[in-house]
C-alpha cells in the first residue's frame, strides 16, 4: 500500500512539473492563429481583401482564425498558448495586463462610437437615468459595455440602485425578448434587434465625447511577439491599409467587412456605426496611442480596481510597458 | 469510508493531502508554474480572508454561500416531497409506474446544461429556472430509489401483515415504507450529490450572486485565487453534506445494516 501511495505521489509531482517545463520550440513558426471577435471589424476587411492571406502566403505561414464571443475566452486562449493574436475590448487588454498575462497591445483596431451603448425599452417608462433606479440591466461582464454602464450608472449615482445581470450577448438578445429585461449595455450586432422596440439612453460615442474613450484592441502573445517581430508589424501593415482605405474610401472597407460577415452592405454600415478607424499616421501623430489611449487605460484600471473587479490598479509604467508602440510608430507614414 | 478502517488508511489519507500540500507549495514557491495558472497557498488563503472581510463584488462570501445553499436544498426539498411519493406508489401500482418511468428513464441521462437554456427560455432568468434545473437533477435517484426500495420489500412482510388484517394503506404505511426507507435516503445521497454538481452550471447565467457565479465571475476576470477559494469551498462543503446525511441516515433508519 505504502508503495502505491509513493507511486501516485511521484506521479502528481511529475505531472505538476511537466505542465509548467513549457515547451519552447526553435522551430519555425509555420501557423498564424489569430482570435477574432464576430462583428464587421479591420480584420474582417483585409481577411476579405485578402490582405492578410496574400501577406502570410508570401512568408509562407499558414493563417487559422478562431471566434471569440468575448476578450474573456481570448484571454484563457493567450495562456494557454492556442492563439498568437486576439482582437478583444480594452477592459479585457486590462485584466490580461494586470493578471500579468504575456502578451502586448500592439494595436487599436477601433474607438468605439455608436456601435456599443444602452439600450431601453419602449415603453418601460424609463426616460432619463434616473428611471434606471430598481430595473435589472444585462450586460457582458468585463466587457467595454459593462465599463461603460458603470461610469455611467456612477455618474448617475445609481451604482448601488439598479441590478445588473451578467449575460452573454445572444442572452441578453433571448432575454430582452422574453421581457426579462428593460435596459442593456451590450453591442452590435445585438443591438439591432433590441432597437426595434427601444432607443439608446447613451452610446459609447457620448461617453468618447465626454472623453471617456473604449476600443478594441489587438493584443500579441509574448511568446510570439519576441520570436516573430516581424511577422507582426506585417500583419499590422495588412490592418492599417484597411484603416487607410476607409477613411478614403469607407465603400470598399465595408462592402469587404460585410461580405466577411455575412451581412448586408446597411447592416454592416450600421454595425459599424460611428466607430473610428484610426490610421497609424493619426496614432502617431496625435500622440494616441503614446498618451491619449494609455491615460485612458490608466483611468479604467483605477476605476476597475475600485469596483474590485481586478486587484490592482495598473500603474502607468506597467500600462506603458505593456503597450508595445514600436510596430506604430515603424509604420507611421505608410 | 468505512467506520472499520484501521488508524493506518487514516494515516495514509491524510498523508496523500500533505503530499498533494506540499507538491503544491513546492511548485508555486519555486515559481515552477506562473501564478495565474496555480496561485500560492498563501495566496488562497489571504484571498479567503479578503473575501470573508469584504466580501466579492459587494456581497459577503457568506451570502454567497447561502444562497447557493438555499438553491441547492429547495431543490433538493422539493424533489424529496414529489420523488418518494411517486417512487413509492410507482412501486406499488403497475399503471402508475408505465406512466412515469419512461419519462424518467428519458430525462435522467441527459446532462442538465443540454436542457437549461430551454428551462431560461419557459420560466426566465430568475431563481426559478435554477431550482427547477437542480430539482430535475435530484429527483431521479429518489424516484428509482423508491422504486427498488418498494420493490425488495419481502412478500413474506405484507402477506403476513394482510393475513393479520391489515388495510393496504396500513400496509402501505407500516410495512413498505419503512422498509423502503434505507433506499430511499441512499436516492437522497445521490441526489443531493447530483443537485450539488449541477450548482455552477446553475449560476451560469444571469446570477448575480452564488459560489458557482463567483467562480465563473473570477475567471472572467482571470482570478485564480478566488477561482480556487471557491472551488475549495464547494468542495469541503460537499463532503460535510455527505456526512451530515449519513449521520442523519442513522439516526432514523439505525436498523439498517444490521
Amino acid at each position: 500500500m505504502k508503495k502505491i501511495v509513493k507511486l501516485l505521489t511521484l506521479l502528481v509531482v511529475f505531472l505538476l512539473l511537466s505542465g509548467c517545463t513549457s515547451s519552447t520550440n526553435d522551430k519555425k513558426t509555420t501557423e498564424v492563429r489569430i482570435g477574432i471577435l464576430q462583428v464587421p471589424n479591420d480584420v474582417a476587411a483585409s481577411r476579405q481583401l485578402k490582405y492578410i492571406s496574400n501577406y502570410f502566403d508570401q512568408e509562407h505561414i499558414k493563417v487559422k482564425y478562431i471566434i471569440f464571443d468575448s476578450g474573456v475566452d481570448a484571454n484563457k486562449a493567450l495562456i494557454s498558448g492556442d492563439i498568437d493574436f486576439a482582437t478583444m475590448g480594452d477592459t479585457n487588454a486590462v485584466v490580461a495586463l494586470t493578471s500579468k498575462i504575456d502578451a502586448k497591445l500592439v494595436w487599436v483596431n477601433d474607438v468605439l462610437g455608436n456601435n456599443e451603448g444602452l439600450v431601453v425599452r419602449n415603453g418601460s417608462g424609463i426616460k432619463d437615468f434616473d428611471d434606471l433606479a430598481g430595473q435589472k440591466i444585462a450586460t457582458p461582464f468585463a466587457s467595454t459595455s459593462h465599463y461603460s454602464l458603470m461610469m455611467t450608472l456612477k455618474k448617475h449615482h445609481l451604482l448601488n440602485k439598479v441590478s445588473l445581470l451578467d449575460m452573454d450577448t445572444q442572452d441578453i438578445v433571448a432575454a430582452w425578448n422574453r421581457g426579462d429585461i428593460s435596459a442593456a449595455y451590450t453591442w452590435q450586432p445585438t443591438l439591432t434587434p433590441m432597437l426595434k422596440n427601444g432607443h439608446f439612453l447613451i452610446t459609447s460615442e457620448n461617453l468618447r465625447d465626454q472623453n471617456r474613450i473604449t476600443a478594441n484592441v489587438t493584443l500579441v502573445r509574448g511568446g510570439f511577439e519576441r520570436k516573430n517581430p516581424k511577422l507582426v508589424s506585417g500583419l499590422l501593415q495588412q490592418l492599417n491599409k484597411a484603416h487607410i482605405e476607409m477613411q478614403k474610401d469607407p465603400n470598399i472597407t465595408i462592402k469587404a467587412a460585410s461580405k466577411q460577415m455575412d451581412l448586408s452592405y446597411s447592416e454592416a454600415k450600421s454595425q459599424i456605426g460611428t466607430s473610428k478607424w484610426l490610421t497609424s499616421k493619426q496614432m502617431v501623430d496625435d500622440k494616441f496611442l503614446s498618451e491619449t489611449f494609455p491615460e485612458q487605460l490608466y483611468i479604467t484600471g483605477k476605476f476597475m480596481s475600485q469596483q474590485q473587479t481586478i486587484d490592482h490598479a495598473p500603474s502607468k509604467k506597467e500600462i506603458n510597458d505593456f503597450i508595445a508602440d514600436k510596430y506604430v510608430n515603424e509604420l507611421g507614414d505608410d | 469510508m468505512n467506520s472499520k478502517g484501521k488508524k493506518n488508511y487514516w494515516l495514509i489519507t491524510i498523508a496523500t493531502w500533505l503530499l498533494i500540500f506540499v507538491a503544491w507549495q513546492i511548485a508555486t514557491s519555486f515559481r515552477m508554474v506562473p501564478e495565474i495558472l496555480l496561485p500560492s497557498p498563501e495566496k488562497v488563503v489571504s484571498t479567503f480572508v479578503k473575501l470573508s472581510e469584504y466580501g466579492y463584488n459587494g456581497i459577503p462570501l457568506w451570502q454567497h454561500f447561502l444562497i447557493t445553499m438555499a438553491r441547492l436544498l429547495s431543490a433538493v426539498f422539493l424533489a424529496i416531497v414529489t420523488a418518494i411519493p411517486l417512487g413509492l406508489i410507482s412501486g406499488r401500482i403497475k399503471i402508475v409506474y408505465s406512466i412515469f418511468d419512461s419519462i424518467i428513464q428519458f430525462i435522467r441521462p441527459i446532462p442538465p446544461l443540454a436542457y437549461y437554456t430551454i428551462l431560461i427560455l419557459w420560466v426566465g432568468i430568475g431563481e426559478t429556472s435554477k431550482v427547477v434545473l437542480l430539482y430535475l437533477a435530484a429527483f431521479a435517484p429518489i424516484y428509482l430509489a423508491c422504486i427498488s426500495g418498494v420493490n425488495r420489500v419481502k412478500d413474506d412482510y405484507i402477506k403476513s401483515a394482510e393475513s393479520l388484517g391489515a388495510s393496504s394503506k396500513q400496509v402501505f404505511f407500516h410495512v413498505i415504507f419503512p422498509s423502503a426507507l434505507p433506499d430511499i435516503f441512499t436516492g437522497i445521497r445521490t441526489a443531493v450529490g447530483m443537485a450539488y454538481t449541477t450548482v455552477v452550471a446553475a449560476e451560469m447565467v444571469a446570477a448575480t450572486y452564488g459560489i458557482g457565479w463567483m467562480i465563473i465571475n473570477a475567471s472572467k476576470y482571470l482570478k485564480s485565487d478566488v477561482m480556487f477559494v471557491g472551488i475549495i469551498i464547494l468542495g469541503i462543503t460537499g463532503v460535510v453534506l455527505d456526512q451530515i446525511l449519513k449521520y442523519i441516515e442513522r439516526k432514523i433508519v439505525f436498523w439498517s445494516g444490521r
